[in-house]
């Protein structure tokens, strides 16, 4: 399968899945108009990676330094999605970075790693 | 005479400490463009983050929900409303404001109130049960706006309205950070 490719805008971040290797990253600011398009396209990706065999590993990198409220609520249904999958016994993981110093970010990450049952690790950079 | 007008713009703004004003329909574009201005000027640390996340959820605010609207460049319909940036040396204060239907009017100033009467405790549970249900009929965002500024702001954010004409209602909201 191929591996997802979305370039960074002053707008939105870069979103790249690599088939290959099982690493994806969602990096940079997230505010566009239309947030939930965004993410879907994430949604189908990893569902089809999965599809093709599901005992690959699968790793999501958020370092994102700011996003709106319609993102806010995109990133919540994708965690609730990748955890899920982790339900469903594949291995999944995800590590949610922030800036060092960045208290309203780190406590996002942290808030997904208490509440999720997949691992998040929360990581300062 | 212009030069007596113009000056009287400078004095007004220079008084209020404004780092931006813009008044016109906020299309998408227009607020990355805004947006992009911010970060030439101030740069991104952390705490011009925070009041760029207010500004830009205000100015989508004003572009999803103002009662005047006009044709943007993209042939999409914008709300016009004001936005107005100003630094008072230890806060950013973010100001929009644009028109409502007097209509609207009663039920917005119920919402903001009910969120003016919650403690941040409170309002994250608001914040969480908005997140997990269906946005409101007539939303356009993801319907968390207003409360997620009084969850960044502390509580320092100040709905307020004047009374316009006949049909319109004047909706303002001031939210402060500090630098």
């Amino acid at each position: 399968m191929e591996s997802l490719l979305i370039n960074q805008t002053t707008q939105t971040p870069r979103i790249a899945f690599d088939a290959e290797s099982g690493n994806g990253e969602i990096i940079g600011v997230s505010f566009p108009e239309h947030a939930n398009d965004l993410y879907a396209c994430v949604h189908e990706w990893i569902d089809q990676y999965f599809a093709e065999d599901a005992s690959k590993t699968l790793h999501v990198a958020f370092n994102l330094n700011y996003f709106n409220t319609a993102t806010n609520k995109e990133i919540r249904l994708l965690m609730k999605f990748l955890d899920k999958h982790h339900s469903e016994e594949k291995a999944v993981r995800i590590t949610w970075f922030h800036e060092e110093g960045d208290e309203d970010m780190e406590d996002i990450g942290k808030g997904y790693s208490v509440s999720l049952n997949v691992p998040v690790s929360v990581e300062a950079v | 005479m212009i030069a007596q007008e113009i000056m009287q713009h400078y004095s007004v703004a220079k008084t209020a400490q404004i780092l931006m004003m813009f008044k016109g329909g906020l299309s998408q574009n227009i607020v990355v463009d805004l947006g992009s201005l911010l970060q030439n000027r101030l740069g991104f640390d952390v705490k011009v983050r925070r009041m760029f996340g207010i500004f830009v959820e205000l100015a989508q605010n004003v572009k999803n929900y103002s009662a005047e609207t006009e044709i943007a460049s993209d042939g999409s319909s914008v709300g016009i409303g004001i936005l107005i940036l100003a630094d008072s040396g230890t806060h950013y204060s973010v100001n929009s404001g644009n028109l409502v239907l007097n209509s609207a009017a009663e039920l917005l100033k119920a919402q903001c109130d009910h969120l003016m009467t919650l403690d941040k405790t409170a309002l994250k549970a608001y914040h969480e049960e908005r997140i997990e249900s269906e946005p409101p009929p007539g939303s356009k965002g993801a319907g968390l706006g207003l409360i997620e500024i009084t969850i960044k702001t502390g509580g320092n954010v100040h709905f307020d309205f004047a009374s316009f004409d006949e049909n319109f209602t004047f909706f303002s909201i001031t939210a402060t950070v500090e630098k």
